[in-house]
């Protein structure tokens, strides 16, 4: 069944003729829509005579009316263009920009651990040392106990 | 059966016959070819054997219509 090219707005209409390139209806309701109608419209003359003798002053604004109009066309074509491609690359410098930050956060992070990580160490070896100094415990048994002193929380350890 | 199967054969070339006058016929190539030289592509063209007429489409806001005594016009005259 055909779609009902009356409905249709302009941008459909261009779209199934261009798709349909031999459906005479769809391509005249398409040409029908015309802006002015006939009656007022600008209406180019013949550019020969019935017999084929060239008309030189009608090619001539033919030629004159067709260059205007492809001009102006070419222009708001490479507009287009270059709005198109001015937002393409917003897009994807909005995403290389997000992916890229993801990844530095990421890196960022691994960083910061490894650190904590160290400074856990050097901070457990170090309450194992003073353990080990000031009481007659045992160096392994010292360790043991500082981790169990740092899990429990630091801020009593004075009272161990 | 031979004449049959020859007027089947017409009623289909009748259907979808290409028959511009010389005027037309002219108009049409000289519209096409100066679209060619200011770089317009023409994406349609097509001879409507009912109306007569022959509807070229070039750009999304480039299109022309050219009747068969030989007179053209823009499908829309305020688009650009």
């Amino acid at each position: 069944m055909k779609p009902n090219f009356d409905e249709m707005s302009r941008s459909e209409l261009k779209a199934y003729i261009l798709s349909h390139r031999d459906d005479d209806e769809a391509i005249r309701v398409f040409f029908g829509r015309r802006n002015p109608p006939d009656s007022q419209a600008t209406w180019y003359g013949p550019m020969c005579t019935p017999e084929g003798v060239p008309i030189e002053e009608n090619i001539r604004i033919a030629e004159e009316a067709i260059k205007q109009r492809a001009e102006i066309d070419r222009e708001k074509q490479q507009q287009r263009e270059k709005a198109q491609e001015d937002r393409l690359r917003q897009t994807l410098e909005r995403e290389i920009e997000a992916k890229l930050r993801s990844q530095i956060e990421l890196e960022v992070e691994q960083k910061l651990q490894e650190n904590l990580e160290k400074e856990m160490e050097a901070l457990i070896s170090a309450i194992a040392q003073f353990l080990a100094s000031t009481t007659s415990l045992p160096s392994r048994l010292a360790g043991s106990i500082a981790l169990l002193a740092i899990r429990a929380g630091i801020e009593d350890f004075g009272d161990f | 059966m031979r004449r049959l199967l020859y007027s089947k054969v017409c009623a289909t070339i009748e259907e979808r016959s290409i028959n511009p006058t010389d005027e037309q016929a002219q108009a049409c190539l000289r519209v096409c070819q100066m679209f060619s030289s200011y770089y317009r592509d023409i994406q349609l063209f097509r001879f409507n054997a009912k109306t007569r007429e022959v509807y070229i489409f070039a750009t999304d806001e480039l299109q022309v219509i050219v009747s068969s005594n030989g007179l053209w016009r823009f499908l829309d005259e305020t688009e650009l």
